[in-house]
């Protein structure tokens, strides 16, 4: 789903309408769970028409995204080399012990 | 998505003694898994069982792909291992998001929708700059380890490793909607979390609720 420029609050009836056919609670966890698959047909309208007219919503759905993309990155092997953390040489050692 | 290892090697450059492996590749490992299971004393001894397996089933590496990569791959079947155990002595239960520290309106025409005084705030984060984004990534990295224990281990496998849904309830014994509800509180918690570091360091000074 593309997000979408939200229209201005306000400005006009339907607006007022649309938002109020979820709440954003359960928007944010329509958003949550179309990160992990297709949400039935019902669902995905309601959420698309809520996101048109909800700059949080929207919002909350593209921090989300950027959360989800920053951990897959996180954890492609090319980063595991600039995450911190190092074996003490006592536990090297125990290692190397239990090798023999 | 190809994943590039950062020690590559051919398999005449293994050495026969294992106690070089851990010299060569320990640390390397240990990150490795210190940022799937979070607790030092467990990242050690997956490490270690890893180092154990791999000098048991030496033979079966045949170079096809590096020996770092060979190693990784036993490392990871031992974090899962890992968390399937730790999954049978859990037995909480993560409920809808909500409690007192929402920032959800609880009353009136508007409940249930954003407080806007309280709701999601512009990051403005610029991508583009290599330091900006490398500062997001602490930040995250940072309050990942603020998860609770159980949706740490849903957010390693599902959201670091890209392991299918399926496979994920499976190995923790949870059903499919049990694991939405743990991602999007887990998404909660580290929506918020970023968020509060990430305008704390953009406004130094400025508090964030």
């Amino acid at each position: 789903m593309k997000s979408r420029k939200p229209l201005q609050i306000g400005t006009l009836a339907p607006v007022w309408l649309l938002r109020k056919v979820i709440s954003c609670k359960t928007a944010v966890a329509l958003a949550s769970r179309s990160l992990d698959g297709a949400l039935p047909i019902s669902e995905r309208f309601q959420l698309r028409m809520h996101l048109l007219v909800c700059t949080m919503c929207v919002r909350y759905l593209s921090q989300i995204r950027m959360i989800r993309d920053g951990l897959l990155e996180m954890g492609t092997i090319s980063e595991s080399k600039n995450l911190p953390g190092e074996l003490s040489n006592e536990v090297r050692e125990r290692i190397k012990k239990s090798l023999r | 998505m190809k994943r590039h290892s950062p020690l590559s090697e051919n398999i005449s450059d293994v050495s026969p003694d294992p106690s070089t492996w851990v010299d060569k590749y320990g640390d390397y490992l240990f990150r490795f898994a210190l940022l799937r299971v979070r607790d030092r004393t467990v990242a050690e001894d997956v490490v270690q069982e890893t180092f154990f397996a791999a000098l048991k089933s030496r033979q079966t590496f045949h170079g096809k792909s590096s020996f770092s990569t060979w190693l990784v791959g036993i490392l990871r079947n031992k974090i899962i291992d890992h968390f399937r155990q730790s999954g049978r002595n859990h037995t909480e239960e993560y409920p809808e998001a909500s409690g007192p520290d929402s920032a959800f309106l609880t009353g009136g025409e508007w409940r249930d929708h954003w407080d806007s005084a309280r709701g999601p705030r512009e990051w403005s984060v610029d991508s583009s700059d290599e330091y900006e984004r490398q500062e997001f990534m602490a930040i995250l990295g940072i309050c990942l380890k603020h998860l609770p224990e159980r949706l740490a281990a849903v957010f390693s496998m599902r959201e670091i490793d890209g392991i299918e849904s399926d496979e994920v309830c499976k190995v923790l014994a949870i059903s499919p909607s049990n694991l939405w509800v743990m991602l999007h509180r887990g998404r909660m918690h580290l929506r918020k979390c970023l968020e509060s570091k990430w305008l704390i360091r953009k406004h130094p000074g400025h508090e964030v609720a």
